[in-house]
């Protein structure tokens, strides 16, 4: 039995590549902040693969509407008179704004700094304004940090603000989404930095290491959203049905095995037998990783419904 | 002299005015709270399902639909969604018989629905009634995953969400909602709610004598209070109500705090490890001197 299944797949994208990019930003800014300038490259990079797959997730979602056409409702009304929305206590309503400032600072702005450093920014007519604005570029940067966290985290509480007894009857899914998002980003700045020409080998040793890290996150939030979820008794037959069910091929290979297991022991041999060199596996670990991500965020959602 | 003479009159005029004015308005005017007093009449009205005595006709839902000019008026449908606004569920008790739990929006006093709305088109209207405006709707859906009891549909014909609204286009004409006016057997009741309330402990007493000893009323403490009470025989769980239901977005803070701590987690503590680097590396040197492209790493 199910309750009625209203989001679906373009929402899992949208919650996936909502994750992804801001998990990209964050690490990249990061990178270059915590190695005082000498991983800048990895700000650059990043901050690239934002805007594309954001808007591309706007879209997922302008699509799952029921009426497209009034999706400005979401932030502007005309009854009773002409007013701005906020409906505080709405994880959405707060998200809608919460991706505005995102989309504006960290796919906008902050990239725009980067474009005018490269050869094509001196052609473009307000982005080589910018050139050579190196403290003004950080400082915008770090503001965008606390957007693309917040993004990071909103995806999760989003389906953990329902009566879903999966998504809701613990706090602890938004974890598993920073994490999931975590990883994915790692892999969506693996992957623009493998299309580079000429890209120094060090980065990817680092960028292993942070998959790593988010890899064992993910797995440390399964675990302990299985286990409080049994214990709270609410979502058993969920739990069943993806360890055992309907869902166990979606969750044992296409999460399991796809997302953590395999990147896992390739980002292992990389930087043990490889010593950190090489791009190949990387890449593929980055490849696997993107796809085991949006496999959880379906598997996650879809299985919400279950009663 | 002659100026504060006439100020003095113009004062009182315009005072007069005022206060005759306000006077008006208290009376005839559009206020909310005073005035809306009198024109939502169903403030403290309530509505009360009695599970026992319902023989599951479903003439309940068919008058529903008739009302509501929703389609397919005789057509069983085992959940509420956006075309059937009430419905029975037929549950098994323990000794095999057959309960008839009927369902519908419960016009919560804190609904999940209107607490995580994007747009606030789902809201509490005065009086206590619960709808959603099919005008600022976008048909995003989060309503239909948020309430507790599963009761808003998402309408592909409308593209937005629907469900029950007490009937208050009837109610503003004075009559009482559909479900309860057709009911043969008056297991739906509407009424004052301080009598219904005295009326539904009142038919516990009856069901525990009987050897329900689980019955209860249902509908006093959940969210604050439903406008739609129910008088149970057996455990809500048995028959398919949440013992406890929540407010979706009641622990919403605690749901963003986990986020934030793992997050400020991972980027305090292991990002900062990866990517440190010493003082005196000679990367960080060459380019904090303006030496090497940015592409350099």
């Amino acid at each position: 039995m199910t309750f009625k299944v209203v989001w679906e797949f373009p929402v899992a994208l949208y919650l996936f590549l909502g994750g992804m990019t801001s998990a990209a930003y964050y690490i990249g800014v990061l990178a270059e902040l915590f190695s005082r300038g000498k991983y800048r490259n990895l700000a650059r990079v990043s901050s690239y693969v934002v805007f594309v797959p954001i808007i591309i997730g706007l879209l997922m979602l302008l699509a799952d509407l029921g009426r497209p056409s009034y999706f400005w409702h979401l932030m502007f009304q005309l009854e009773p008179s002409g007013h701005l929305v906020l409906q505080k206590g709405s994880v959405m309503s707060v998200g809608v704004w919460l991706l505005v400032v995102y989309i504006a600072v960290c796919g906008v702005v902050y990239p725009a700094f980067w474009l005018a450093e490269e050869k094509i920014g001196n052609r473009l007519p307000i982005i080589k304004s910018l050139k050579g604005k190196d403290s003004l570029r950080k400082k915008i940067g770090y503001i965008g940090l606390v957007p693309a966290f917040l993004v990071s985290i909103y995806t999760g509480v989003l389906l953990a603000a329902t009566s879903g007894a999966l998504w809701s009857s613990t706090p602890f899914l938004p974890i598993l989404f920073v994490a999931s998002a975590g990883s994915a980003g790692v892999a969506a700045i693996v992957l623009a930095l493998a299309l580079q020409k000429e890209t120094k080998i060090e980065a990817f040793k680092k960028l292993v290491s942070t998959d790593l890290v988010f890899i064992y996150l993910e797995f440390l939030a399964v675990l302990v959203l299985l286990v409080t979820l049994f214990f709270a008794g609410e979502a058993l037959e969920a739990i069943k049905r993806i360890l055992i069910g309907n869902f166990a091929v979606l969750f044992w290979v296409g999460f399991f095995l796809v997302g953590i297991i395999l990147p896992y022991l390739m980002d292992e041999y990389h930087l043990k037998h490889q010593r950190g060199e090489g791009k190949g596996l990387p890449v593929a670990a980055a490849i696997l990783g993107l796809s085991g991500g949006l496999f959880l965020r379906y598997l996650v959602l879809m299985a919400g419904y279950i009663r | 002299m002659k100026e504060v003479g006439i100020k003095r009159r113009c004062f009182l005029k315009f005072s007069g005015l005022a206060f005759a004015s306000t006077a008006a308005n208290c009376f005839f005017g559009l206020r909310p709270g005073f005035a809306a007093e009198g024109r939502t009449p169903w403030r403290n009205k309530a509505m009360l399902n009695d599970t026992a005595k319902c023989i599951g006709c479903l003439s309940c839902a068919t008058a529903c639909k008739k009302a509501n000019s929703l389609p397919d008026p005789y057509k069983y449908s085992l959940e509420t969604d956006a075309e059937t606004w009430t419905t029975v569920k037929f549950k098994k008790a323990a000794d095999n018989r057959v309960l008839n739990v009927k369902m519908q929006c419960m016009h919560c006093t804190t609904p999940s629905c209107a607490g995580i709305c994007p747009t606030g088109a789902a809201r509490v209207t005065e009086g206590g009634v619960v709808v959603i405006d099919q005008e600022v709707c976008i048909g995003c859906k989060n309503c239909v995953v948020a309430c507790p009891f599963n009761v808003p549909g998402f309408s592909e014909e409308t593209g937005t969400a629907r469900k029950c609204i007490f009937c208050k286009g009837r109610l503003e004409k004075g009559l009482i909602p559909a479900c309860a006016e057709a009911c043969p057997v008056g297991a739906i009741e509407y009424g004052d709610r301080s009598e219904l309330l005295a009326k539904a402990a009142k038919r516990v007493g009856e069901l525990v004598q009987e050897g329900y000893n689980n019955a209860q009323v249902y509908g006093i403490q959940q969210l604050d209070g439903l406008k739609v009470l129910y008088v149970l025989p057996e455990a809500p769980e048995i028959l398919g109500l949440p013992h406890s239901p929540k407010l979706a977005n009641g622990d919403a803070v605690l749901k963003w705090a986990m986020g934030i701590l793992a997050a400020g987690f991972v980027a305090m503590a292991p990002l900062r490890e990866i990517f440190r680097e010493p003082c005196k590396s000679p990367g960080v040197a060459k380019i904090q001197r303006g030496e090497g492209k940015s592409y350099d790493i």
